[in-house]
């Protein structure tokens, strides 16, 4: 079958039979945000952000174990695809995953507890980054194997097929994952049964100490679904617009039973791959340039002084209500107890 | 209030480091997300951001200072407002402040984490009854490993009558992220 370079698969359902299409389908158009919409963004982005730094800041203390990694520069890509699912809609990605889980409404309390190991803590403490679930809020993970989540999700996925539940299964992963062999077994059973899944494909462009163009043979990670004919396509993931608008196209293509979907996530992220990471790979005035050119948050701030939808005085008193929210969560995941020991022998499979 | 700037640790194993540089001067602002100095660990050097946004009031530990221990006070950060007064009422506070304890906050609850909490492993069925019991916590529990030739090895479960399974390292089993 010939894989047409530009079918209209995103467009015509009629087409999407024969030709099915490993097209790279046009971006949509990009909507603006309304007042509600931009400070809905403004404070769910900020939120993550503040979280993150205060848990890199815990971390500089000791007081959160082993790895930790940050979701700094990448907020709108959660935030964004969370402005466009329904509820019901799953998520499920690996251990970069604080921000996923915000953006989830899981409470930062118990996010940040689990993280310095407490009883209060969404997995009790004895989970940390990589594993932490809520099945009420729809979070399947928080994994610490790269790439095991593209095969959970499309279980997810497979899940929501069979039960009929008409939601579709959000599965992240970075560009360094993109390259793991069962992202392809499961990009192979996805598109075969048409299951109901996004792969989320956060190209931060570094592989935890290597660009993604010195690991990968082809950097286009939007068409790595091609051979298997699931459609893909690149974004702006900086700007939450363009990440909600190609959202909202990806689920109603998923939900209308065609299949899975791609959506390669141009993004960037400011800390190293974990707090350990000195990042020498890429030079200062590149993280600069991001930072001051491209920041997702600055550029909802900015939208929203311009059309006078908000006073400086306003966002100040966001940041203010949002570093609340954060100084309490740091403060209960310093203050509740750890887990009695003899939680070693609950929960596992004995 | 000053804000305490304290030695980051930025590595599982670090315990101290050396301030190699400070690339922000007293008196400068700062933002969140600036970096405000380099620290070598014991592995790589690392940049230190500001969590925080201020006025970089008064640097405590000087560029080149070899060995600063984790959690040490190594610069106050004035907020908005605030002179040199609070500087000085903040840097005669003791410097090895506990984690994360401002010296205001009103009896620091940090202890209440770290007291060992009455387990009850007697319910077990897989314990033999009568063993001896010695209270710890979740971290302290890996120390096991250190127990010598004859001791259980970590991350292994042993079946058969009478053994019961041991709890290892979890970071043994698998180990696919940093």
């Amino acid at each position: 079958m010939a894989v047409t370079k530009k079918s209209s698969a995103g467009t015509s359902a009629k087409s999407a039979g024969r030709s099915r299409g490993a097209a790279k389908t046009a971006a949509p158009a990009i909507a603006d945000f309304d007042k509600d919409q931009e400070l809905h963004a403004y404070r769910e982005m900020l939120l993550i952000r503040r979280f993150e730094e205060k848990a890199g800041q815990l971390y500089g203390m000791g007081l959160i174990g082993g790895f930790c990694h940050l979701y700094i520069g990448q907020e709108a890509v959660v935030v964004g695809l969370q402005m466009a699912k329904k509820d019901g809609d799953q998520m499920v990605t690996g251990y970069r995953d604080h921000g996923h889980m915000l953006a989830m409404d899981l409470d930062p309390k118990g996010v940040m507890a689990e993280l310095t190991g407490r009883r209060g803590g969404l997995s009790k403490g004895k989970g940390g980054s990589m594993h932490m679930f809520s099945k009420e809020k729809h979070f399947y993970g928080g994994h610490g194997i790269v790439g095991a989540q593209v095969s959970l999700g499309t279980g997810i996925g497979f899940a929501n097929k069979y039960r009929e539940n008409g939601n579709v299964a959000m599965a992240f992963f970075g560009d360094g994952a993109s390259n793991q062999g069962q992202v392809y077994e499961s990009f192979n059973m996805a598109e075969l049964w048409k299951l109901p899944v996004i792969y989320v494909i956060e190209n931060n462009k570094y592989g935890m100490g290597t660009s993604v163009s010195r690991a990968s043979a082809t950097t286009d990670l939007s068409q790595r679904g091609s051979s298997f004919g699931i459609p893909g396509e690149q974004v702006d993931g900086m700007d939450v617009r363009a990440v909600k608008a190609a959202g909202e196209k990806a689920l109603e293509w998923c939900r209308s039973g065609k299949g899975p979907y791609i959506l390669e996530m141009i993004t960037y992220r400011y800390r190293g791959h974990s707090m350990s990471d000195p990042a020498k790979y890429r030079s200062k005035d590149e993280v600069q340039k991001m930072r001051t050119e491209h920041d997702p948050i600055e550029q909802v701030r900015v939208r929203l002084v311009e059309n006078k939808w908000a006073t400086e005085d306003e966002l100040k008193a966001i940041d203010k209500d949002v570093r609340a929210v954060v100084a309490e969560a740091a403060e209960f995941a310093q203050t509740d107890p750890e887990p009695d020991p003899s939680e070693l022998y609950t929960d596992i499979l004995r | 209030m000053p804000i305490d700037i304290l030695m980051p640790a930025l590595s599982p194993t670090m315990e101290e480091g050396k301030l190699a540089k400070w690339l922000k001067a007293e008196g400068d602002t700062v933002s969140a997300g600036d970096v405000i100095a380099e620290i070598e660990t014991d592995k790589a050097t690392m940049e230190v951001e500001a969590v925080d946004e201020g006025t970089l009031g008064k640097i405590l530990v000087p560029e080149g200072t070899d060995a600063v221990k984790v959690n040490e006070k190594i610069a106050i950060l004035l907020g908005e407002g605030e002179d040199a007064n609070a500087l000085d009422a903040a840097a005669s506070a003791p410097a090895a402040a506990a984690p994360s304890a401002p010296a205001e906050a009103p009896a620091p609850a940090a202890p209440v984490a770290a007291a060992p909490v009455a387990s009850k492993p007697a319910d077990d069925p897989e314990i033999p009854a009568g063993t001896a019991m010695k209270s710890s916590t979740v971290r302290e529990a890996p120390a096991r490993r250190h127990g010598g030739r004859n001791a259980p090895r970590p991350g292994r479960l042993r079946h058969g009558r009478g053994s019961r399974r041991i709890p290892g390292r979890l970071q043994d089993h698998a180990r696919p992220a940093r």
